[in-house]
């Protein structure tokens, strides 16, 4: 069904392509892009009170680009440029609507991006692919070092460590 | 056994006297606020929606079909169960988590009496 009003929600997503990764679930774009499996990430402390989290010390009265960069600082991450691929990072990117942040996707370490739609399912998608009338454009940027990233050898010394696992071998052997 | 009894019962349309129950206008709200915003990660954006709004303003009898709607499908039905009944049975360390919430108010409306 939720496919079905894609064409509604964002009208470039099926001409640039995209590929279904979750079934629904209860939880938003927010957390999804933390990293959080289990809470929902919203600000505001309403009265009535809306039930999701928001981190201690982060502002909550407002929906700014701003207050959503300092709830992902909690995280490690700093605003940065560009969504460009950069080995060794992990980005989000934020969409805002009129002054509100309404969206956020995160870099997979391959640059894909991929986001929670609401309480839909998750997606691989372009940035421009869900920029439209429900979550407007994308307007900012977070990074942070990926924990335990380890860049690949260059191609010369993999090729040498690889000889010397083949000489330990052949010793071995004789 | 008339013709009409064997077509069983007339749409609700074609009754001039019918009237929504209850349950049928919360359903048709639900329904709507559900596609409407289906895509929304704000929860601000969410619940200001009109059928959001016009299920809040069907009261203190909406609450049982929203424990129902909690109890099959966890969706942000909490602020409009604290908006009817001022209550707020969640625990301060469930925040963000819906199961967890939704089973405070199930608990919270299994003591209150409340069936669904």
């Amino acid at each position: 069904m939720a496919e079905e009003l894609y064409d509604r929600d964002f009208p470039n997503l099926k001409r640039l392509g995209y590929r279904r990764t979750s079934d629904p679930h209860y939880s938003n774009c927010i957390a999804y892009a933390a990293g959080d499996g289990v809470r929902k990430w919203w600000p505001g402390e309403y009265p009535p009170r809306s039930g999701d989290y928001w981190p201690p010390g982060v502002p909550w009265d407002n929906e700014s680009l701003d207050v959503f960069f300092q709830a992902f600082a909690t995280l490690g991450y700093v605003p940065c440029p560009g969504g460009e691929w950069e080995p060794g990072y992990e980005k989000v990117a934020f969409y805002v609507l009129r002054g509100d942040v309404q969206h956020a996707a995160k870099q997979q370490l391959d640059g894909t991006w991929r986001s929670k739609l609401g309480g839909d399912e998750d997606i691989e998608h372009t940035l421009e692919g869900l920029e439209g009338p429900a979550y407007g454009n994308v307007a900012g940027f977070v990074r942070r070092p990926v924990p335990g990233y380890a860049p690949p050898a260059p191609k010369g010394w993999r090729a040498w460590i690889r000889g010397l696992f083949r000489q330990a071998i052949r010793r071995r052997g004789d | 056994m008339s013709p009409v009894d064997t077509l069983g019962p007339e749409p609700l349309a074609d009754r001039p006297d019918h009237s929504p129950t209850l349950d049928e206008t919360f359903i048709r709200l639900r329904d709507r606020w559900q596609s409407e915003t289906r895509h929304f990660s704000s929860t601000t954006r969410r619940v200001l929606h009109p059928a959001y709004q016009a299920i809040i303003g069907l009261g203190p009898a909406a609450v049982p079909l929203l424990l129902r709607e909690l109890e099959q499908n966890v969706d942000s039905w909490f602020w409009a169960l604290h908006a009817i009944t001022r209550e707020d049975p969640a625990p301060d360390d469930a925040r963000g988590d819906g199961d967890r919430i939704a089973r405070a108010w199930l608990e919270w409306g299994k003591k209150r009496g409340y069936k669904w």
